[in-house]
């Protein structure tokens, strides 16, 4: 678990939100929003990979179920809101965004 | 599916994947403390993921499905939610509706109320209303 790159990321998926919001508002900002929702998924893919490498180096979070829990929320959380297959508007990336952060938020505390 | 039905589906996936991680570390975990309380948490999490499932197909059948869901959520927060006040020693450790959702910003209470009124509001003679 790095915390700087973790609350890097949870800025980042706070500015998605609002870029969405904006989009869904109808700002021509819809391309940025897309844009960045894919970044995002990638970048939380990356925080998990490293906390589960230091997971595999030996250390232990206090609640190792739930520390886990939230790292498989954060990576399947934005493809099961964003459905396979469904028309994705941008209040669901924008709620996608924000949840996600949330759970990282989560998965921080957890570490310990 | 407008945009206001595409949202309310995805605030119940996340309240399916919430209440569903949760039951299952619980239960995996912590069964023996208090069964009754992750029990009702196992329950919550079917009942959310029913409900968005249904609420995201069209026809009758899944229009069903989807009232059922939203009563039973709705009865199951209030209900739990009375319990947990008035008889606190029934849930040594909280569930999702416990205290009427206050530990999800009391969002378990609201999302029936408002899945119901997106129903309501949908009507049932035609499904492709929700599809469109």
């Amino acid at each position: 678990m790095n915390p700087t790159l973790t609350t890097a990321v949870v800025l980042y998926l706070g500015l998605v939100a609002l870029v969405a919001l904006a989009a869904a508002a109808n700002a021509p900002v819809q391309a940025a929003a897309r844009s960045g929702n894919v970044v995002g998924r990638v970048c939380v893919a990356v925080v998990v990979a490293v906390d589960l490498v230091s997971l595999l180096r030996g250390h232990r979070p206090v609640d190792l179920a739930t520390h886990l829990g939230y790292a498989a929320a954060a990576v399947a959380l934005p493809f099961i809101l964003t459905w396979p297959g469904a028309r994705t508007s941008y209040l669901l990336i924008a709620l996608s965004a924000a949840v996600t952060a949330v759970v990282l938020v989560r998965l921080g505390q957890t570490w310990a | 599916m407008t945009e206001s039905g595409r949202l309310l589906v995805g605030v119940y996936a996340v309240f399916a994947v919430a209440a569903g991680a949760r039951s299952i570390v619980q239960i995996a975990t912590r069964w023996h403390v208090a069964p009754l309380a992750y029990l009702l948490s196992l329950v919550s999490a079917v009942v959310y993921v029913v409900a968005t499932l249904a609420l995201r197909r069209t026809g009758p059948v899944a229009r069903r499905v989807a009232i059922a869901a939203c009563t039973f959520e709705l009865v199951g927060v209030l209900a739990v939610g009375t319990l947990s006040v008035t008889r606190p020693e029934l849930f040594p450790d909280q569930t999702v509706w416990s205290a009427f959702g206050q530990g999800y910003g009391f969002v378990p209470l609201v999302l029936p109320v408002l899945g119901l009124l997106w129903l309501a509001k949908v009507p049932s003679d035609s499904p492709s209303s929700r599809s469109a």
